[in-house]
């Protein structure tokens, strides 16, 4: 195999350059969903990456998850991962994804996406923002780039327990790096 | 027709969905600003294919890649088969079984959405078609040929109204809003190109980049002039003219329902070509005087 699409290197350029991706909700309380939609708005244009909202596993590249997973969406879950093609990447968004957070031991979830597929990149906040999100895409091409060139880090869905841990997205560095130092919850604390 | 003009065609065959590629990333671009965004690179459409080419295989069954493969064939002959100088109406019975092996392709799979866009697909299907073959008609009352080879004549002049018409197919062909119903993929998610992955997706989408360039070349046959360069870049012109018609209509109007759709085309569309075709008669008969 040598990696995704084989190790040619104009086959990665395009597939780092055409990330199409499939949301799904596991449970979520729609705050992150809505905060994936924001990126898909005008304001953020994610499709200048080349960043496309497929709705469609058979299509998707990228699997961008929100919510704690419930036992009901779990088969579900399992289910579209499987009808990906490789190479896939799995991105967790928002902090009930990342680790279930408050419904963590709760009865009728698993935990966070973790306890059910091998995520590659972590985007905590409740809710998630937009940057957050976007960098948290970026950050999960970057880690297809450093497959590519045979760098120590695989995909995450033959990720060992000893591999190289996910990424963790920093939203709010990424939003500062968009909107200015002054933007951002801690600017807002010092004011108040 | 000679050997060397064959060769040109398989020539241009060869390179006309890198063409059509660029057409798109230029859409994709103009849509961008259009609302306002930075949009994605020229070259996105070749992008996306490269990537879509490097996904591990994965079909539904044997059947639909037959038949999916059937539909691209067929795409490629019937534009190859305009560009070396055949007839029309054969052209559009190929396109038509192109359209058929589409539909079929998404009927062999059990998947509901997949069913539901070739129903639509079908609709669609028996909507424009007839306006194409009337349009061919007009274009047969002017020059008297139903062959495909350029004629001098300028026909946007002889047929205005049925190039109106072509816009509404064109949109339909190009599954652009407010016609794009079979494919909707806010709605049912891509239709019959729902259970394609990969390469095989990558496949279907060049084929419909030559269904688009043959709607291209046929938009292309309504400019003419005796002078080689000014017939070119005419048509070069009347192209641009219509993908920007087409990517305006895009952004400001949204999807119709596919009765909708096939209500307006059959109406207005087939209206207009029959209307352009019994002036352009009316004046050859001198029913209408002509200066």
């Amino acid at each position: 195999m040598g990696g995704p699409a084989g190790g040619d290197p104009l086959a990665l350029k395009s597939l780092i350059k055409s990330p199409w991706i499939l949301h799904f909700d596991t449970g979520s309380c729609n705050g992150c969903d809505i905060e994936i939609f924001a990126s898909l708005t005008p304001k953020y244009d994610v499709e200048r990456f080349g960043i496309l909202n497929r709705g469609n596993p058979k299509h998707a590249d990228v699997m961008v998850l929100t919510g704690p997973v419930t036992k009901k969406t779990k088969s579900r879950l399992l289910a579209l991962y499987e009808q990906m093609p490789e190479p896939k990447l799995i991105i967790a968004v928002g902090d009930c994804a990342c680790s279930g957070s408050p419904f963590t031991n709760a009865y009728n979830t698993e935990g966070g996406i973790d306890t059910c597929l091998p995520v590659d990149v972590y985007v905590p906040g409740c809710a998630a923002r937009p940057e957050a999100i976007i960098d948290g895409v970026v950050k999960a091409l970057e880690k297809l780039d450093k497959l590519a060139k045979g760098e120590p880090v695989q995909p995450a869905h033959m990720r060992g327990a000893n591999d190289v841990p996910a990424e963790v997205s920093d939203g709010n560095a990424a939003m500062k790096a968009v909107l200015g130092p002054t933007a951002g919850p801690a600017a807002v604390k010092k004011e108040g | 027709m000679d050997w060397l003009w064959l060769v040109i065609a398989t020539v241009i065959t060869a390179i006309a969905p890198f063409a059509v590629a660029y057409l798109q990333g230029v859409d994709r671009r103009i849509t961008a600003r259009m609302q306002n965004r930075v949009g994605p690179p020229l070259l996105q459409p070749i992008y996306d294919i490269l990537k879509l080419l490097s996904k591990t295989k994965v079909a539904v069954n044997k059947g639909q890649l037959v038949l999916a493969t059937m539909y691209v064939t067929m795409s490629i002959l019937a534009f190859w088969m305009f560009l070396a100088g055949a007839d029309l109406l054969i052209i559009f019975f190929i396109l038509s079984a192109a359209a058929a092996f589409y539909t079929l392709a998404g009927y062999a799979v059990l998947s509901p959405y997949s069913q539901l866009g070739s129903t639509r697909e079908l609709i669609q299907v028996i909507a424009y078609e007839p306006v194409l073959l009337l349009a061919f008609f007009g274009i047969w009352l002017v020059t008297g040929t139903f062959a495909s080879e350029a004629t001098d004549k300028m026909l946007i002049l002889w047929l205005p109204l049925t190039f109106a018409a072509l816009m509404l197919v064109l949109l339909v062909k190009l599954q652009k809003s407010p016609y794009d119903v079979a494919e909707a993929h806010t709605e049912i998610v891509g239709g019959p190109e729902i259970e394609y992955s990969g390469k095989f997706l990558a496949m279907v989408k060049v084929g419909h980049w030559y269904e688009a360039a043959l709607m291209f070349a046929i938009i292309s046959l309504f400019f003419g002039h005796p002078n080689i360069y000014v017939a070119f870049a005419g048509k070069l012109l009347i192209v641009l003219l219509a993908w920007f018609i087409v990517i305006l209509v895009d952004n400001s109007t949204a999807r119709l329902r596919f009765g909708q759709m096939a209500r307006v085309v059959l109406t207005y569309g087939l209206a207009l070509t029959v209307v352009n075709a019994l002036l352009v008669w009316a004046v050859q008969q001198e029913v209408i005087p002509w200066p």
